[in-house]
């Protein structure tokens, strides 16, 4: 019975760790990319991060802007694919963020030696929503005294501009 | 004006043509004249003009920024109707001559090194960023990174050479100057000539800019004089990045960068950089845009005021 549990326990273990190891190494940052061209050149990774701007069309397929912590990146899509983005992100909202699944090109021979991500499939991981911008109070208040102190130089200012 | 509706224009259909919303690529249109025509090199975007991957937007903007980097004086005479004066002009011919050298050695050397292989390629990665960086506008169409990590040290010493010359002199560039150096260079084979001429002959040497003019020892001392300033800065701003650990290639493009007022950074520029390079960079910059000469005659003006009002107290 003990030998059986020990079988079970290592496998598990065995398992737990190799599924760990492959989905760290799944999601790469758009630098670490960047800083690695030469080996991730042609291969197929996962990024993550949030699709910004607009999608722009060529044909059947087109272009979307990822954008994670470190860096962004364009994305070569199909049109179809591209569709499941609901949100970009701009000023007024925050993107969907997405997880694509693809291949890095460190020179990418389709698109005149781009440094381009080719997607083979794409998934929604967080919807995007529309943000509020709130001005702080202290810029404000920072914004009205310098006004005043302009105020207050400006006929010397125009004064000594007359004499010149 | 006539520039700001023509380039927005272009660039407005370009942004429709590649994808972009009719109002967006208004104000993208727009955005992106500005900061070629002033050489600024700032996007709406973080990838730089990579955001749009379109090579129409890539000729467009490399239109305007080679525009923007030239005399407004020659733009005057050119719109006067002397078209000859855009071949004449030693600041074009410099600017010509060099430009056409940098993109021939930096696209032989990251051929031999394997990193772009065709010619397409090749003017969208290369010539592009050495025209953008030789006109200091900064525009980038591979990731800043990319220089050190791929370029090699051969396509870096050419980027900091173009950052270093800049554009024309009374343009939106930074830099020492294709005048300049056109001066300097024709100044070198005077000297030459007037070595090889017999003592007795005397002879006038000239150079066309808007209007020919004589070539004098005065005007050859004072280009040369700036290049020198220029060089000068550059160097400390190396010698500052390699003393805080940055390769020399990296502290040199960074330098070249700051002082040229170019606005590529090899990756040492962010907020976790030492304060010392900070200031260094910022007074470099203030020293590079203002050309040296008039930034010591501020503070000689300064200096002067300040001994003047402590003499006065002390009487």
């Amino acid at each position: 019975m003990r030998k059986y549990f020990k079988i079970i326990l290592n496998t598990l273990i065995v398992f737990f760790i190799f599924t760990l190891k492959v989905n760290a190494a799944e999601t790469i940052s758009i630098n670490d990319l960047i800083e690695n061209a030469s080996v991730y050149n042609n291969t197929e990774v996962s990024i993550e991060g949030e699709a910004i701007g607009e999608f722009l069309e060529r044909g059947d397929d087109g272009w979307i802007n990822i954008l994670d912590n470190t860096n962004a990146i364009g994305v070569w899509i199909t049109a179809k694919d591209a569709e499941l983005i609901q949100t970009y992100g701009n000023y007024d909202y925050k993107g969907d963020i997405v997880k694509i699944k693809g291949t890095f090109y460190q020179t990418c021979p389709d698109h005149d030696g781009e440094t381009d991500f080719h997607c083979t499939s794409i998934e929604i991981v967080e919807k995007g929503y529309s943000t509020q911008h709130s001005i702080s109070f202290a810029r404000i208040i920072l914004l009205i005294i310098l006004l005043i102190i302009a105020l207050i130089l400006l006929p010397f200012f125009l004064k000594t501009r007359r004499k010149a | 004006m006539i520039y700001l509706i023509v380039g927005t224009i272009a660039l407005w259909i370009a942004g429709i043509i590649i994808g972009l919303d009719p109002i967006s690529a208004l104000l993208h249109g727009f955005y992106m004249f500005a900061s070629s025509w002033s050489t600024g090199g700032f996007t709406p975007n973080t990838q730089n003009i990579m955001y749009y991957h379109s090579l129409l937007i890539e000729i467009i903007t490399m239109v305007l920024f080679i525009l923007g980097s030239l005399n407004f004086g020659l733009h005057y005479v050119i719109w006067q109707g002397k078209r000859r004066e855009i071949i004449k002009n030693i600041e074009v011919q410099s600017f010509l001559v060099t430009s056409f050298i940098a993109c021939t050695l930096a696209l032989a050397g990251l051929y031999k090194i394997g990193v772009y292989q065709d010619e397409i390629a090749g003017f969208r990665r290369v010539i592009y960023n050495i025209l953008s960086a030789h006109t200091t506008t900064g525009f980038g169409s591979i990731y800043a990174r990319q220089f050190a990590l791929e370029w090699g040290d051969f396509g870096v010493l050419i980027m900091i050479l173009v950052m270093l010359i800049g554009g024309s002199a009374c343009s939106t560039a930074g830099g020492f100057k294709g005048l300049r150096v056109g001066v300097v260079v024709k100044g070198l084979i005077m000297d030459v000539k007037r070595l090889l001429l017999s003592e007795r002959s005397v002879k006038v040497y000239k150079f066309h800019h808007i209007k020919d003019r004589v070539l004098e020892d005065d005007l050859i001392k004072s280009s040369a004089l700036i290049i020198c300033c220029y060089m000068i800065t550059f160097f400390i701003g190396t010698l500052l990045g390699t003393y805080y650990g940055y390769s020399l290639s990296d502290s040199a493009f960074e330098s070249a960068s700051v002082t040229g007022n170019v606005g590529l950074s090899i990756g040492i520029t962010n907020t976790s950089m030492p304060s010392l390079m900070k200031v260094y960079y910022i007074i470099a910059m203030y020293l590079g845009r203002l050309k040296f000469l008039s930034v010591f005659a501020l503070v000689g003006y300064l200096l002067g005021g300040v001994k003047k009002l402590c003499v006065n107290i002390l009487k």
